[in-house]
């Protein structure tokens, strides 16, 4: 079973979504806690701490996890890094396919495609715009024809 | 194909409750204040921006929000900061209602809504306010794959006499309060407190004066709890008068409501389980009302799930063979033994026991109170005691039938009896539940699962388990499964 990855553009994007809220974090800390204080200190380093941890452990572990996998019954998607998941959904049970463009899709390629059956849904975030929209029309073809 | 929009009525329906806060206070600023144009202008121009924004966002929503429309189904392109590209196939949608307010008819405006099996319990799936001939396209289009060519129309129309029994019997103060309320919070927000401070005082005085001896707060009570049931019959009569069921091949048809008609399209195969539902009066005079269960039909606060709306069993047996013989309700094979008959009666006869302990503890320590204290004991006692009598009624009335295409399970639930017919395919899970108490006489409950966009669970209590194995046995259903491979 060959699993497809994510483009390596996610990996960057997700690197410069963290540095935002970890460095918006930081910059809140900054202004509102008193200078120079034991608690201005820690929570500082803290934060810092925890921004080199997702930038260089956590996100790249979890880019190298994610893999999707279209076979002719079922879709499955995996990935995690503390809680490893796989998660199959049978494509004969697929109600609809949603695709997601935030207003960066024409400028990074990336969309997120959720996938909902009656109880469930799965989604494989940020995707190739285009190879989103191939899953996508595949899969409206399918409902199409059942 | 041709991209289509939704109404223009819909940039008023995104940005209505948000003008309503910002533009009336500033109307009412510049009527009542008295102050020149100008002079209101200076003050008020940074909310008028606003405003100008709200409605500006209003305009690209709806610019925004486009669908196209195939045989196969409906693709969806929305939302203004995330855009969603999203496909519905007509042969996976459940149920589209088309609701025609009275206040749209000039503007030839109506609400559409589809639904599928997959998403939001809370939300459909797709929801529009459009054109009344794009609403008719999209529901025939929807219909078509269900109608075989040569299917011929089976129509039910209930008399009004059974729509005013159906709303007497489904009517409740606490919707009426709800409305009410909210109708009177709208109210103090576009008139101001003073007005509804005098609406209430109008009201406290006439109560008071047709108190018909009663202590005035007693009277107030009486008047609010009878005008807010009062209100929600009405309600519920508007909602269900002309009321119809027609069957076409694989699609059901319902329409109804006097001056906001609502049509619903409802494919069969999807239908989830039917409910007949009967109070203890309704029992004893034969009238049953009919429900069923299907995604996106009944999933509005205000809206039931009806079929039927009341009329004599016989009746309603006879026209359920017509309209939905794929879902037979089958005869009681097994029921509770009589020495179970004591699991039904020890609740009611429990809280009965309380509730009267409670009123003479009362009566005893408190003094001086004797005349409303026994009034509220025995305002407490009735329904307490009409539960009994409902589970007492609810031992002869429980028990499960099963047939090739359908289980038919029979219960109550508080106050209701409840007869619920499942097809085989829509049963997901068969649980059967023994406390401690009941072991020893092999007695069980009986949780059967049906699932579409929730779970839902209906519990037949205080079965004999053996009988119950025998009943439902697992071959039962592998024996359908295996035919369906062939």
């Amino acid at each position: 079973m060959k699993y497809e990855m994510l483009p390596k553009r996610s990996l960057v994007f997700w690197e410069l979504l963290s540095c935002l809220l970890f460095g918006g974090l930081i910059a809140l800390a900054w202004i509102f806690l008193p200078v120079s204080t034991w608690i201005w200190y820690g929570v500082l380093w803290i934060l810092g701490a925890l921004l080199i941890l997702s930038s260089f452990l956590y996100l790249p572990l979890l880019y190298l996890s994610v893999g999707y996998c279209c076979r002719g019954g079922d879709i499955i998607v995996k990935g995690g890094v503390i809680f490893y998941k796989t998660r199959f959904l049978k494509r004969d049970k697929i109600s609809f396919v949603t695709v997601y463009n935030t207003p960066f899709t024409p400028l990074i390629h990336l969309s997120m495609l959720v996938i909902t059956a009656p109880g469930s849904h799965l989604v494989i975030p940020f995707l190739e715009s285009s190879r989103a929209d191939q899953i996508a029309d595949d899969l409206n073809r399918e409902l199409a024809e059942r | 194909m041709k991209a289509m929009r939704s109404h223009p009525i819909n940039i008023l329906e995104n940005t209505s409750r948000f003008l309503i806060l910002l533009l009336l206070p500033l109307l009412r600023a510049l009527i009542i204040g008295r102050m020149g144009f100008y002079e209101w202008l200076s003050g008020a121009w940074f909310d008028l921006l606003i405003v100008a924004l709200i409605i500006a966002l209003g305009v690209y929503g709806w610019y925004s929000y486009t669908f196209t429309i195939n045989e196969a189904g409906i693709h969806i392109f929305r939302g203004v900061i995330v855009r969603q590209s999203r496909f519905l196939a007509f042969g996976n949608i459940t149920a589209i209602s088309v609701e025609s307010p009275w206040y749209y008819r000039p503007i030839k405006a109506v609400r559409l809504q589809a639904d599928t099996d997959g998403g939001e319990t809370s939300q459909p799936d797709f929801s529009i306010t459009v054109k009344r001939e794009l609403a008719e396209m999209i529901m025939e289009a929807s219909r078509t794959p269900l109608i075989p060519k040569s299917s011929f129309f089976k129509t039910y129309i209930p008399r009004n006499l059974y729509i005013t029994i159906f709303s007497l019997l489904t009517s409740n103060s606490l919707t009426g309060v709800l409305y009410l309320w909210a109708a009177l919070s709208q109210a103090e927000k576009v008139f101001g407190k003073p007005f509804r401070n005098e609406l209430l005082n109008t009201f406290t005085q006439l109560a008071e004066l047709n108190s018909f001896g009663l202590p005035p707060v007693f009277a107030i009570i009486a008047y609010i709890i009878l005008g807010c049931w009062l209100f929600s019959f009405l309600r519920n009569m508007e909602q269900h008068l002309r009321f119809q069921t027609t069957r076409y091949g694989n699609a059901l048809g319902i329409q109804s409501g006097l001056f906001t008609i609502r049509r619903y399209s409802i494919s069969v195969p999807r239908i989830n389980f039917l409910t007949l539902r009967q109070s203890l009066f309704s029992k004893l005079f034969g009238i049953t009302s009919v429900f069923i269960h299907c995604t996106g039909y009944g999933k509005k606060k205000d809206e039931l799930a009806v079929l039927l709306p009341s009329g004599l069993n016989q009746e309603i047996k006879s026209n359920l063979n017509l309209l939905l013989p794929e879902i037979p309700f089958v005869k009681k094979q097994i029921k509770p033994k009589i020495q179970n008959l004591s699991r039904f009666l020890i609740p009611p006869l429990t809280l009965c026991l309380c509730v009267l302990a409670a009123g003479l503890l009362a009566l005893y320590f408190i003094t001086g109170f004797d005349r409303p204290l026994i009034f509220v004991l025995v305002i407490c006692e009735i329904p307490c005691l009409w539960w009994l009598t409902v589970k007492t009624f609810a031992y002869f009335h429980t028990g499960i039938g099963v047939s090739e295409e359908a289980v038919t399970i029979y219960y109550t639930r508080l106050y209701q009896i409840i007869s619920c017919s499942i097809p085989k395919d829509k049963i997901t899970k068969i649980a059967l539940q023994q406390t401690l108490f009941q072991i020893p006489t092999k007695c069980c409950d009986v949780h059967i699962y049906t699932w579409a966009e929730g779970t839902k669970r209906q519990r037949v209590l205080n079965m004999y388990l053996p009988e119950v194995l025998d009943l439902l046995a697992p071959e039962a259903f592998f024996e359908l499964e295996k035919e369906k491979e062939v």
